[in-house]
């Protein structure tokens, strides 16, 4: 099963989205979140995000997503330090979205492309019809 | 292709965890599964997916019709009829 890691500037925006996703996907699916600097402030923190890939990886895969471009980095200097063998796709999704998305998806038992896949989706998602 | 119309009692609808155990049963099946909302005129017939189900915004009450067309056609709406008829053990 794919694993989701949701990394915020927050640590209780990420802490919610996991909780959303969670309800979404049940026991299923490995999901963590990662949010906030060491210390708690807005930031992202490289420790906390490669701690909660360790925590979480899979061998079909993790998906991440982020909420602003500049966790982006972050996270790509947490799959360096890792040297993963398993593989971490970051999602260019809106995270809320995204994360509902990718947490039916994966529950379903899709691979990591589908999951990915379909958390893009959100991009082009409607929410309100006039 | 055969197809059925039933009516979503279940609590949230086709969301969140009902939503998940939805789709989820479809990907057992090989059949093409489509499934619009009866309810709501200005949706389509759309193939079942996370983000489609999301879209069709299928509420308690609403009236949707499934259609499977496939080897496993009568097999694939049998179960996904039984599972609405269970509300997906909501309740």
């Amino acid at each position: 099963m794919v694993s989701l890691l949701i990394v915020s500037h927050s640590a209780q925006l990420a802490a919610g989205v996991r909780e959303f996703a969670s309800q979404v996907a049940g026991d299923t699916v490995q999901i963590l979140d990662a949010g906030g600097t060491d210390d708690g402030s807005l930031g992202t923190s490289i420790n906390r995000i490669q701690q909660g890939l360790e925590q979480i990886a899979s061998p079909d895969g993790t998906l991440v997503l982020v909420d602003l471009g500049s966790a982006v980095l972050s996270v790509e200097m947490a799959i360096e330090a890792l040297g993963d063998v398993n593989r971490i796709y970051i999602s260019d999704a809106p995270l809320v979205e995204g994360a509902y998305l990718a947490a039916l998806e994966a529950s379903a038992e899709a691979t990591l492309e589908e999951t990915a896949a379909a958390a893009l989706q959100a991009r082009a998602m409607v929410k309100v019809r006039r | 292709m055969i197809e059925t119309v039933l009516t979503i009692t279940n609590a949230v609808g086709l969301h969140a965890r009902p939503a998940a155990l939805f789709y989820k049963k479809t990907r057992e099946f090989t059949s093409k599964i489509t499934i619009q909302n009866l309810s709501r005129p200005d949706t389509k017939e759309l193939p079942v997916s996370p983000f489609n189900l999301l879209q069709l915004g299928v509420a308690q009450g609403h009236e949707v019709r499934l259609r499977a067309d496939g080897a496993d056609e009568q097999a694939a709406i049998d179960a996904l009829a039984q599972m609405v008829h269970d509300k997906f053990g909501e309740e």
